[in-house]
């Protein structure tokens, strides 16, 4: 009963925050209860236990994707079919962004689910000529930004450069089709979405980044320069 | 999505796969909402049920064959979400609870009122700082300025008070 601050705090402040859960240990059984306590009292706040619509949505994209293009080849793992498909999601986002931050009502933390890094002063910077969208990604450094930019379904679309595990600095692996971290062996694909990973918890997907085709060439949106 | 309460138990069929997954995307998310309090664990095993279920599961299948497959695929991938973060299954799902989430219609939810057991038999402020925090989502500043304590004493107490309800809770396994 010590009110000292105890690791398995982090879990029901993860519930509270409405976040996802931390990757951890509990071995108190006192604390194992005191989480399963709490999750049956935010199941138990109104409306908490409805779903967002934009992922209702999005998961229906996804799995569409899957069914007509994603031929689960031979062979291929669970795992490695359900990363295929979910590379494909984007593609029905339309133009811009699955802005995710709007979060529902009463909770207020945004999810870990693809972050839009949006600066609230920015500017629209050219980063790459439409044609060099072909069938890989291509780096870019904006100012302090450094990313990837890729035609997803004619659609141009950033992702951060930086590993959302530790902010290595991404690889591109154009043979692959993917941009790999040199840290941990993590994969994205170059709409943002985690490949393969070996880390205990998944990491979240890659924020995107405003882009937009203007004048011939394809533009970020991105912090002026200091 | 409307359906007559009383067809028979299950033994329609779903004309294609987008209505499978309309039928019971929202199901599915409750249930497991139920079991890990936070939205973003819960899309990301809502999406583990379906792609999961999108192979092997045929459109052909009944209705009451769907949703017990379904049913069975949130417990599985419950339980590996659990091993996978903590080592260890803090919530698991019960087959009838699946089912009455699963069931058409859907029961009503009896989270709320699993919530209002948990917090029966608290002393009053206990009570008090885990309505406020959990059920009408206030920071801990903002319960702590509701009560009239600190922030200090507001922590310590809804630790408290979460591992007294916890305890009182015996029922739950």
């Amino acid at each position: 009963m010590s009110p000292r601050k105890r690791k398995s705090d982090a879990f029901v402040e993860a519930v509270l925050g409405d976040r996802p859960l931390p990757q951890g240990r509990i071995d108190d059984p006192e604390d194992v209860a005191a989480l399963r306590a709490a999750i049956e009292l935010r199941a138990g706040m109104e409306g908490a236990d409805l779903p967002d619509e934009d992922f209702i949505a999005g998961l229906a994209g996804r799995l569409s994707d899957a069914r007509h293009g994603g031929r689960r080849p031979a062979g291929t793992s669970r795992r490695a079919f359900l990363t295929g498909a979910a590379a494909a999601v984007v593609a029905g986002a339309g133009g811009v962004v699955l802005d995710r931050t709007v979060f529902g009502s009463g909770a207020s933390q945004p999810a870990q689910s693809q972050a839009q890094l949006t600066p609230d002063q920015g500017q629209w910077v050219p980063v790459a000529a439409e044609t060099d969208l072909g069938g890989a990604a291509k780096q870019f450094a904006a100012g302090a930004v450094v990313g990837f930019v890729s035609d997803q379904s004619g659609v141009p679309v950033a992702v951060s450069g930086s590993c959302t595990h530790l902010g290595c600095l991404l690889r591109m692996n154009a043979p692959a089709g993917r941009l790999d971290c040199p840290c941990h062996r993590t994969a994205f694909s170059y709409d943002g979405t985690v490949i393969s990973f070996e880390l205990q918890t998944k990491p979240p997907p890659l924020p995107r980044i405003q882009a937009r085709r203007q004048n011939g060439s394809v533009e970020v949106f991105v912090p002026p320069p200091a | 999505m409307t359906h007559d309460p009383t067809e028979p138990a299950g033994e329609e069929r779903y004309a294609n796969w987008d209505e499978i997954y309309l039928d019971n995307v929202v199901r599915v998310y409750r249930l497991l909402f139920s079991k890990v309090g936070n939205r973003h664990d819960a899309e990301d095993l809502t999406t583990e049920v379906f792609m999961a279920a999108l192979g092997p599961l045929r459109v052909t299948a009944s209705r009451g064959e769907v949703r017990a497959y379904l049913a069975a695929t949130c417990r599985t991938v419950l339980a590996t979400y659990w091993r996978r973060r903590l080592g260890l299954q803090v919530t698991s799902i019960d087959p009838d609870l699946a089912a009455s989430y699963l069931a058409e219609p859907p029961a009503e939810s009896d989270a709320p009122a699993r919530a209002r057991r948990l917090l029966q038999g608290l002393p009053d402020r206990h009570r008090r700082i885990l309505e406020l925090r959990f059920l009408e989502a206030c920071s801990i500043k903002e319960a702590a300025r509701e009560m009239g304590i600190s922030v200090a004493n507001a922590k310590v107490l809804q630790h408290r008070a979460l591992r007294m309800a916890a305890a009182g809770s015996g029922a739950e396994s």
